[in-house]
């Protein structure tokens, strides 16, 4: 266990060992009050005209991974767009113009998909989601985002 | 003597051209102006390998928006927003997982037209759809235009 009261290390490596424990407990960023609103709503929405439009209804895991997926994407980063896109799938999109949008899938296994459109630069594929955002998607975010930057 | 049956001769459908004028007409007012969800308009069907569209050369902006009601309107309850013109270079720029986009006539109904070979990988099918997107030029429908008395036409 580790006790910060009892954290007497004073050489360099002492410190960055604490910074890395404390990196580590600090709580994932949590959307403010008035984005959970929109968050929400956004949701809401998404699920209506899944069902209107495809009649699908979407399981449940997928939209608790939506919430995983969201408190790991870099501070500052702006809500996206939510789309159902199938029984076990949902959509996230960001985006600022035709040629800088990002989607991500998400579903009920321990993978996001992700495609994208930088420039004239097409990617696509899957990487493993364990809760922490993997390399390739924080480079995306921060070709998609270059003033928020990649986290850290 | 016998009756024979007659046989209507079929028209071949001409080629789609190079400069050709194409579109696809947008049912979703969330794929219209600059919602980063737009280029879902060019996304097929999961369980699609192929994306209507319409071959709109030569006709006058009504009978585009006319075409647009009776392709993608009408048969499937829908409302027709607006559109995204392209030619046809632009579908076959696009490649993915190397393999290219193409766009082939459709008749009937008439200036029906498809693009086909789309990937099977779904997340590298959202790629393709961002190209096409990003290479289009969209429309939405005109507003009415109200007349000089106020009510509109």
């Amino acid at each position: 266990l580790y006790s910060p009261a009892e954290d007497a290390a004073i050489s360099p490596a002492g410190a960055e060992l604490r910074h890395c424990i404390e990196t580590a407990l600090t709580p994932a960023s949590e959307p403010s009050g008035d984005q959970t609103i929109i968050l929400l709503t956004r949701v809401s929405g998404a699920l209506k005209k899944g069902f209107d439009s495809e009649g699908v209804l979407v399981d449940a895991d997928a939209f608790g991974r939506v919430f995983d997926v969201l408190r790991a994407v870099p501070p500052g980063t702006p809500l996206p767009e939510i789309v159902v896109e199938s029984e076990q799938e949902i959509g996230l999109d960001w985006g600022e113009a035709p040629r800088r949008v990002l989607s991500l899938t998400v579903d009920n296994t321990p993978y996001l998909g992700y495609a994208a459109l930088i420039g004239y630069e097409p990617i696509h594929g899957r990487v493993p989601f364990a809760g922490s955002l993997p390399k390739t998607l924080a480079y995306l975010f921060s070709r998609l985002y270059p003033e928020i930057g990649a986290p850290s | 003597v016998d009756a024979q049956p007659t046989e209507v001769a079929a028209v071949p459908v001409a080629p789609i051209t190079a400069t050709e004028a194409l579109t696809r007409y947008i049912t979703d007012q969330d794929y219209l102006a600059s919602n980063p969800q737009a280029w879902r308009a060019f996304r097929p069907k999961p369980s699609e390998n192929e994306l209507s569209i319409a071959r709109i050369e030569e006709l006058s902006s009504p009978d585009i928006w006319q075409l647009g009601d009776s392709l993608a309107g009408k048969p499937s309850n829908r409302t027709v927003y607006g559109r995204a013109d392209f030619r046809l270079p632009d579908v076959r720029g696009v490649k993915v997982n190397g393999q290219r986009l193409d766009a082939v006539p459709d008749d009937p109904p008439e200036r029906h037209a498809l693009i086909v070979d789309w990937p099977t990988d779904p997340n590298a099918r959202k790629t393709a759809a961002m190209q096409l997107l990003a290479a289009s030029v969209r429309h939405s429908v005109p507003l009415p235009v109200p007349s000089p008395s106020g009510s509109q036409v």
